[in-house]
């Protein structure tokens, strides 16, 4: 057993050592911004599950262990062997940008030279090098009042990340792919990847992110995602996750949306030990609107969780939240869905839903959806279904001829559906159906 | 082809079916008539494989097989189809998906090749023209939002698509509208053939107008009371179920 102090100053030692190596450290603001983060972890630790907000989320196999960062920059990994896995690699045509433990790696990346007009994508270490202040800009533009432990060690540790851009009235219809992989022969590592992305007004973005882990042993990936919509922008951001089932994947992602601006969110976790995702959304101005879509499939002692915080501080904001799991085995899921009603934010427009199917007497589901509402002229709904499989639409199917399997197969294909319909991507669409249906097929 | 013998079942303890006889040759077409609770629908849900049903003593030989003994697709895949009095909603499937998923499922168990979207397309749009159903209600998930007589045609759609050797249509009658009732039965008459037995379960003779049987059983409190020609529906019709009883 590791004493609570133990745990933390495994980090504090471990940023002592690499601080003066860590990426910007040559830059004030950046310095000062991770000193200021490791000092706020110190005092604050690790959550516990006396923290309402960790309450069913169980962190002491993470927090017992002593994840280091991997040692050296790893270059003994098959590159046809990690290319299969990516996401997009079937469509060679559009952009592909992959970083390995958090670091940027050129070639593995593709179609990353005369990007359309518009369109800015860096590494942090080219921003640092070519334009810190516009780094610099972004960064500070997120207060990061809801960081957590967890959030702020890649605050202090983030030694890379990506930075995209898109200026003003830049439509981009086709999607960006970003791959997150973890791929270390390290024992136990610990990985930041970090994403920066900046819509400027009238333009649109879609994004898609995978986050991958090779590693047979544990690892912990902390990641971070911040997103600026600009007035009358749209940002479209796929997270697919995929982590190892000794995985630890704990992320943190926050978007502003500006007026008449619109975010939409599709998260699809698909398994590792442990998925915790923060979910922060602010609509900051009049007629700024978000829509968060999320699917889980949950096995074995698997564990996701998912807590998503909408914001609405404005007049005529709209939000709509729809977040579907499908869980097995013995494992647990999480829902916490929290809208929270400014008393100014007149006329919002709020429906959250959570949808869960259980498919075995041992999986686990705590899900907690939650108005707060500070304004009185609102219209807000939320509402959460646990159920089991239908039977007597098992029945009907399989009375056509369809065997018990199928039909099963056929009838959680279904319920996802409702998630992957909605994400308007052709292509990515039809490479998640494929992972999907071999993920329930692994898994049941 | 079917033979039912001295069947008796129940359900929660209670008993439905007691000593149930009868036999169903191909070519024929019966009909099971009995008022509420006489065990009407147990029997066609029995017979598709439902669970929940205890079998206290009998069996059912279909094509000399043990029926009972079927998984419900094995029941399917051997020619046996039920057109629920109830057909049940299924969101996120679509009605052609599944009718090709249903379709390829038994062809493969038979052997054969499966047929692409393109021939199946073709296929349903043509079986689709007898039961005057609309095309949008193919891309559509199955039943949902379909108004009753839509999700009774549906059944009817399914059953000539599938080409089940013995099909039974529990209550497929009831609560149509004379029109919807007349394109039902257009879709059952043209399913009739000398290699196919039809099993009728109904409360109502109107039915029996337009779809004529060659035996009609008068099923009470879980046993065939009486058994005869499409005379004996007329007989129930103008006497009601009383008359069985006292004669």
């Amino acid at each position: 057993m590791i004493s609570t102090n133990q745990k933390i100053s495994h980090y504090l030692d471990a940023f002592q050592k690499v601080e003066n190596s860590l990426l910007g450290n040559e830059i004030p603001w950046l310095k000062q911004f991770r000193a200021k983060a490791i000092a706020e972890f110190e005092n604050l630790g690790f959550p516990s599950t006396q923290d309402e907000d960790w309450r069913f989320t169980e962190i002491e196999t993470i927090t017992n262990k002593k994840f280091d960062l991997p040692a050296k920059e790893e270059t003994d990994y098959q590159k046809n062997e990690i290319h299969g896995s990516l996401l997009g690699h079937c469509s060679p045509d559009k952009i592909q940008l992959t970083f390995i433990n958090g670091i940027f790696k050129e070639d593995f990346s593709k179609n990353i030279k005369n990007l359309p007009s518009g369109l800015k994508i860096k590494n942090f270490k080219s921003m640092i090098k070519d334009e810190p202040k516009t780094l610099e800009k972004y960064f500070n533009s997120f207060e990061r009042l809801d960081s957590d432990g967890f959030s702020l060690l890649n605050d202090a540790f983030f030694n890379d990340g990506l930075f995209i851009s898109l200026s003003k009235g830049a439509v981009l219809k086709d999607e960006i792919y970003l791959n997150f992989i973890t791929h270390s022969s390290h024992k136990d590592p610990v990985v930041y990847p970090r994403l920066l992305c900046f819509a400027d007004r009238d333009s649109e973005l879609n994004l898609v992110e995978l986050n991958l882990g090779e590693v047979p042993l544990n690892y912990l990936a902390l990641s971070a995602s911040e997103l600026i919509c600009a007035e009358n922008s749209k940002i479209n951001y796929c997270k697919v996750q995929k982590e190892s089932s000794s995985g630890f994947h704990l992320a943190k992602i926050r978007a502003q949306v500006q007026r008449n601006s619109r975010f939409y969110s599709h998260s699809i976790a698909l398994g590792g030990s442990m998925v915790r995702n923060n979910l922060n959304v602010a609509l900051a101005e009049e007629g700024a609107e978000c829509v968060l879509n999320g699917l889980y499939l949950a096995s074995g002692q698997e564990l996701i969780d998912n807590h998503t915080q909408i914001e609405h501080l404005k007049p005529h904001t709209t939000s709509r939240e729809l977040y579907k799991g499908i869980l097995n085995g013995k494992s647990k899921a999480v829902f916490n869905g929290s809208i929270l009603v400014h008393a100014n934010a007149q006329k919002t427009d709020a429906l959250q839903t959570n949808k869960n199917l259980l498919l075995s007497q041992d999986c686990h589901i705590h899900t907690k959806p939650g108005l707060k509402i500070f304004a009185n002229d609102v219209k807000c709904k939320h509402g959460a279904t646990v159920g089991q499989m239908d039977q007597d639409v098992l029945f009907y199917l399989r009375s056509r001829g369809i065997p018990k399997e199928e039909a099963q197969k056929l009838l959680i294909v279904a319920f996802a559906s409702e998630i992957i319909d909605q994400i308007q991507l052709e292509t990515f669409q039809n490479q998640l159906t494929p992972i999907l249906f071999t993920t329930l097929m692994g898994k049941n | 082809m079917l033979q039912i013998k001295n069947l008796s079942a129940s359900i929660d303890n209670k008993k439905i079916l007691k000593g149930l006889n009868l036999e169903v040759k191909a070519g024929e077409v019966h009909a099971i008539m009995g008022p509420n609770g006489s065990g009407k629908s147990t029997l066609s849900q029995l017979l598709a494989g439902k669970d929940g049903y205890t079998l206290d003593g009998g069996e059912v030989l279909f094509e000399g097989k043990d029926l009972l003994r079927l998984a419900p697709e094995e029941r399917a895949s051997l020619g046996l189809f039920l057109a629920f009095q109830y057909p049940v909603e299924i969101p996120g499937v679509s009605n052609l998906y599944f009718l090709k998923s249903a379709y390829n499922a038994l062809r493969k168990k038979r052997g054969e090749e499966e047929l692409d979207a393109v021939d199946f397309m073709e296929l349903v749009k043509e079986k689709s023209k007898l039961v005057e159903m609309n095309e949008t209600l193919l891309t559509r998930p199955v039943n949902e939002g379909f108004s009753g007589g839509e999700k009774k045609r549906n059944e009817i759609l399914q059953m000539i698509v599938l080409e089940p050797k013995l099909c039974i249509l529990d209550e497929t009658d009831s609560g149509l509208d004379i029109d919807a009732l007349k394109v039902v039965s257009k879709g059952i008459n043209a399913a009739r053939s000398k290699d196919r037995a039809i099993i009728l379960i109904t409360h109502y003779q109107r039915l029996l107008n337009y779809c004529e049987p060659d035996f009609v059983h008068v099923l009470y409190n879980g046993k065939i009371l009486k058994s005869g020609g499409k005379e004996l529906a007329f007989e129930l019709e103008k006497h009601g179920y009383g008359w069985i009883l006292e004669s």
